[in-house]
């Protein structure tokens, strides 16, 4: 896939592509119900880099799509830093948040149909979404056409989308998304509700966008093999980075108070509030249960 | 002098009160050359009248006040120049136009102000209620980045448009109604057109329309915050709708109390006028529809507390009921339109009802025929005689002064013929019938011969011999005639008195007399008279018949002037006659007249002559005074109005004592009148010379301002009506479109779609029912309350009190067809719904 010339006046600023790092450090979220306050992240520490495709997995409620929204600047968390390039979230405005989802950062919440006006063509969409871009005086990096044919799918372009399929519903969500050439594209969901083939398909669009415009790609998503399409994967659990895998190999993470979750299979012999001995090791660092008498 | 006897006098005598000082006759009105009038009467006293003719679309009541100046300067400059005192009706005409142009643009505003009311809070309800199917195009604006204007745009374009659409096709639409309905709604000859006032008004319902539509779908901009946890409403109102809430209720208490305080709605019979009464059935009924959305999910939450149905229907319908904001609206919207229709149909009717009573009132009868009488008949026997069934037609005799108005009338076909509406007097006409023919009467001696005879038996003890007489009226020309027998004379007698010449038709017996003969006499000599009247007779052709005038009856003869002492024998009367000093005769009278006329009087007139102890002074039909006993009063009389008594016409002309003036004379006909009872009229003496009708003044008013105005009330109540189905029927389109998953997954869970669609009936039938139901109470409330505040129906005029009661059988007619249809149409779109959601569309939409 190549990128098509952008058609804009010779003064227009021009949207450029290209990825953007992220990073949350110490996040913790807390979302404010009457009586109680449910805790929805614990001290979150993450790092993506520019350019990079993670895919965020985990049980339900254990944070995932929260994660997600603090990246796209929909909330602000209760502690902790999020950045994103060189935008600190916590000192930006509401307004400046708004102004970036304009441009550098897209996100595509869950569910086929809440990304597209179903009453319009995938062409529509596509204007719609740039019109973001448009209002703060750039001008798209190309026209809705001109993205349909780099994405492989234009000759859907004039049929209204509530007439498509889900899975190619999806894809022009995806291109909805990618409308306005954002840095960061975060994705919740992406493939739920989807056939294996039509998730397959919507990777690989993933995929296709990133290699062609090197944009940072973050998902959330409970399907294990959509998730092993993807280079690296972050599992959320209990509010925290639980573990992480690159290239199909799991690590588990130390994060940045020096806590350690165990995977799943390792607690049932470790349960909790076992006592263990850290023994440092040539190789590395061994976990030893304590006998009763100890 | 003129001869009375004359054909162009027909009999009468109009010069009764003599000559004028001019020693020319008073004349009654005629038609005739200027150069005759100026012939007869100096030029002092001639007054000209210039008529002008106005062409009808010359001049409006607008301008008036312009015509009103320019008549003032002419009216100085022909008085300083020639003058000429120059007068005329129009001014007059014109306050009375602006008085009913006022009256019918105040009913207007009300219905318009109601109208505006109703469709600014439809519109709003759509909006609210279609506000969720942006919610996601909202949402996606806010992911996208839009700035807050752009989100708005999005959420607003499409209602906007609409209502931009919907102002000249509204426009339009009314434009070509107004066109079509013209001829029958503003008579023959009126056009209607779009003025400055119209495009202003719909600019302005526009305005409020948008503003409408912008509350409506602020809960969207709310729910589109896509950051925090939303989406999902519930029935909590909010802070700024429960403000709403109260204010609502607070400004329809307000009105209320304003009403109450200063208005005329706690007071019977008040004259004055209240614009909040204009306000009072939208605010009433919106405040009521709030209390009742906000007490219907409270009393369903804790209905299902207790109850614990086992219906999963029910269970399903008060849950969604209970917690769904939406339902609020729409209990608001349909108690607003059950209220106004309920209202407007209420005005309409009572309206109606009031303008038959009051042109029945004014005109008197079904139909009054204005009648000329031949010289010489006997008005009412001639009436009588020609109401071939009976009780269809009432000889009536108006007589009109300056200091009020007799109106006597042929009680005995009062209660069949007479308009008389309920609430004039207790007891309805029937009473007052009843009231106006005293007990205990004789009747009247009726005489029609061509001489008298009495045979008396008499001891005399005057010299010279006391006279004989008898005073007898011929009721067909008024004219009371002495009958003179001859002296009296001891012993028994028979005395004979020509009648020739006096009664054409019949002559009524007044008195009979005895006197000094010459009656100039000494006014100290007295003397007596013992005399038995042993038979009375009279010659009709060629033979003597008895007259039965119940001589051997005591009850039947009185001495109204004193002097005698009557008694009755088999023999016959008797009387013991003290002769007066000073001549006047000593009479005894048939007891045919009571002492005083009973007369039931109008509340003004009652309070002009409320001298304490003495009889009223009524106008008499001779035109003279006669004094009354008040048997009753009323707020005005059927065709007179105010300052008027109502008397028995027998009981009026045995009270003559002189000719009738014959002001009015009239045969008031019921609606079963034969059609030939103008020919049998004729055929006796009476020639109809005008006509005035229930039917013709029903014409004359059916396109009047304040007619018009109120058929609004009926097309609002209708409006509203027809709001009520269209917002039920949109309630459930609104809810199809949502509900498809929803409905659908219950189903695959085992809800069977019986069920579900009773559920969805249960839910609407409690909305709608809780509306409806709130709405009527609203609508009949302010109908009670403010319909008499209400311009028109104060009234200032005097006449039959205002008929305020609630048309029960229309307003339950036409509530029953609202709800057949209401039912129909949530029976149709709770099926179709449920049809719609099927399970198959739910596992398509997860292919």
């Amino acid at each position: 896939m190549t990128v098509p010339p952008v058609t804009t006046g010779p003064d227009e600023p021009r949207v450029v592509a290209g990825g953007v790092d992220v990073q949350l450090i110490g996040v913790v979220h807390l979302y404010r119900q009457s009586g109680s306050d449910i805790v929805a992240l614990r001290g979150v520490d993450l790092d993506v880099g520019s350019g990079e495709m993670v895919a965020l997995l985990g049980p339900s409620g254990m944070g995932k799509s929260t994660v997600l929204r603090l990246m796209a600047g929909l909330m602000t968390p209760s502690a902790g830093m999020v950045k994103v390039g060189p935008h600190d979230f916590g000192r930006l405005s509401a307004a400046d948040r708004r102004a970036l989802r304009a441009g550098e950062i897209s996100f595509m919440v869950q569910g086929s149909g809440t990304n597209v006006l179903p009453f319009a063509t995938p062409l529509q969409n596509i204007w719609f979404a740039q019109h973001g871009t448009r209002a703060s005086g750039k001008s798209p990096p190309w026209t809705p056409r001109e993205l349909l044919e780099m994405l492989g799918i234009e000759d859907i372009a004039s049929t209204p989308v509530a007439a498509l399929p889900l899975g190619l519903k999806q894809q022009v969500s995806v291109a909805a998304c990618v409308a306005s050439a954002p840095r960061l594209l975060l994705a919740d969901e992406p493939t739920a509700q989807l056939a294996s083939a039509a998730s397959a398909d919507v990777v690989r669009l993933f995929q296709r966008i990133n290699e062609a415009l090197g944009t940072t790609i973050v998902i959330v998503t409970h399907d294990s093999s959509v998730a092993a399409m993807f280079p690296r994967t972050v599992t959320i659990r209990d509010g925290r980075v639980g573990a992480e895998g690159r290239l199909g190999e799991e690590y588990a993470v130390v994060d940045g108070s020096g806590s350690i979750q165990l995977p799943p299979r390792v607690l049932e012999a470790l349960p909790p509030n076992s006592r263990v001995r850290v023994i440092e090791t040539p190789h590395g660092v061994e976990l030893r249960k304590a006998e009763a008498h100890e | 002098m003129p001869n009375p006897s004359s054909p162009y006098w027909w009999g009468n005598n109009y010069f009764g009160y003599g000559t004028s000082t001019l020693g020319k006759p008073g004349i009654d009105n005629a038609f005739t050359t200027a150069s005759t009038i100026k012939a007869i009467a100096p030029a002092a006293l001639i007054y000209r009248m210039i008529q002008i003719p106005f062409h009808r679309r010359s001049l409006v009541v607008d301008s008036a006040s312009t015509l009103k100046s320019l008549l003032g300067h002419y009216k100085a400059s022909a008085l300083a120049d020639d003058g000429v005192v120059v007068s005329t009706q129009l001014p007059h005409a014109l306050t009375a136009a602006s008085a009913t142009e006022h009256t019918s643009n105040s009913i207007v505003l009300v219905v318009d102000f109601e109208l505006l009311l109703l469709a600014v809070f439809a519109l709003y309800f759509v909006a609210s209620r279609t506000a969720w199917e942006r919610l996601a195009d909202v949402q996606l604006a806010v992911l996208r980045g839009y700035r807050p204007l752009s989100t708005l745009a999005v959420a607003l374009a499409e209602p906007i448009v609409v209502v931009l659409v919907a102002l000249p096709v509204g426009l339009l639409l009314a434009w070509t109604v107004a066109v079509t309905a013209a001829n029958s709604l503003f008579g023959p000859g009126v056009g209607a057109s779009v003025t400055l006032l119209s495009l202003g008004g719909a600019l302005v319902s526009g305005v409020i329309g948008i503003l409408a539509v912008g509350l409506g779908v602020r809960r969207v901009l709310g729910a589109a915050d896509v950051g925090e946890a939303s989406g999902v409403s519930s029935a909590r109102p909010s802070t700024w709708r429960l403000v709403g809430d109260v204010a609502a209720i607070a400004i329809a208490g307000a009105a209320f109390v304003e009403l109450a305080v200063t208005g005329v709605s706690r007071r019977s019979g008040a004259t004055n006028t209240d614009p909040l009464s204009a306000f009072a059935p939208a605010l009433l009924a919106l405040a009521l529809g709030v209390v009742a959305a906000r007490l219907l999910p409270a009393l369903l939450r804790r209905t299902h507390r207790v109850m614990r149905s086992r219906s999963i229907a029910w269970v399903l319908a008060t849950r969604r009921v209970a917690r769904r904001p939406e339902f609020s609206s729409e209990i608001v919207l349909v108690a607003m339109c059950t209220g106004l229709a309920v209202f407007g149909v209420s005005g309409w009717a009572i309206n109606a009802r009031n303008h038959t009573v009051q042109n029945s009132f004014a005109v008197g009868a079904s139909r009054v025929l204005v009648v000329s009488v031949r010289p010489g008949v006997r008005f009412l026997p001639a009436v009588r005689s020609a109401d071939r069934f009976g009780h269809s037609a009432m000889a009536a005799i108006v007589e009109r002064a300056s200091d009020g108005t007799a109106l006597a009338v042929d009680t005995r076909d009062m209660t069949e013929v007479m308009s008389w509406p309920p609430g004039l007097s207790a007891g309805g006409s029937a009473r007052v019938s009843h009231l106006l023919v005293p007990k205990g009467l004789s009747p009247a001696v009726q005489l029609s011969g061509t001489e008298l005879r009495m045979t008396v038996t008499a001891t005399v003890n005057a010299r010279p011999a006391p006279q004989l007489s008898a005073d007898v009226i011929d009721e067909g020309s008024q004219t009371v005639y002495q009958v003179v027998f001859g002296s009296l004379t001891t012993g028994t007698s028979t005395y004979e008195a020509s009648l020739a010449g006096m009664c054409p038709a019949s002559c009524r017996l007044m008195d009979m007399a005895v006197a000094w003969s010459p009656p100039t006499v000494t006014p100290t000599k007295s003397g007596s008279a013992k005399l038995t009247i042993l038979s009375f007779s009279e010659l009709k052709g060629g033979r003597w018949e008895p007259i039965h005038a119940g001589l051997q009856d005591p009850r039947r003869w009185v001495n109204p002037t004193g002097g005698a002492h009557l008694s009755t024998s088999p023999k016959g009367l008797t009387a013991l006659v003290n002769l007066n000093p000073d001549g006047s005769p000593v009479e005894v009278s048939p007891h045919d007249v009571p002492p005083l006329l009973p007369a039931v009087l109008t509340t003004t007139l009652a309070t002009y002559d409320s001298t304490p102890g003495s009889p009223p002074p009524i106008v008499g039909l001779d035109g003279g005074t006669v004094f009354g006993h008040a048997v009753g009063q009323v707020p005005a009389l059927p065709r007179v109005g105010g300052d008027a008594a109502l008397v028995d016409l027998e009981m009026a002309q045995r009270f003559l004592s002189g000719p009738l003036t014959y002001d009015t004379t009239e045969v008031w006909l019921s609606s079963s009148a034969p059609a030939d009872i103008v020919s049998r009229l004729a055929a006796r003496g009476i020639s109809v010379v005008g006509v005035d009708s229930l039917e013709a003044r029903g014409r004359a008013s059916e396109h009047s301002g304040i007619n018009l105005a109120y058929t609004l009330f009926l097309i609002a109540g209708i409006a509203a009506a027809i709001l009520a189905i269209g917002s039920a029927s949109f309630a459930l389109v609104a809810s199809a479109r949502g509900r498809d998953a929803e409905l659908a997954a219950m189903r695959a869970i085992g809800i069977s779609p019986s069920s579900l669609r009773r559920s969805v009936e249960a839910e609407q039938t409690l909305a709608i029912g809780t509306g409806v139901l709130f709405g009527t109470g609203a609508g009949l409330g302010a109908a009670a309350l403010t319909l008499r505040s209400v311009p028109e129906f104060v009234r200032l005029a005097p006449g039959p009190p205002l008929e305020l009661g609630l048309p029960a059988v229309l307003l339950a007619t036409g509530l029953a067809t609202t709800l057949i249809v209401l039912s129909v149409v949530v029976q149709l779109g709770s099926s179709a719904l449920v049809r719609r959601a099927s399970i198959e569309k739910l596992g398509g939409s997860l292919r």
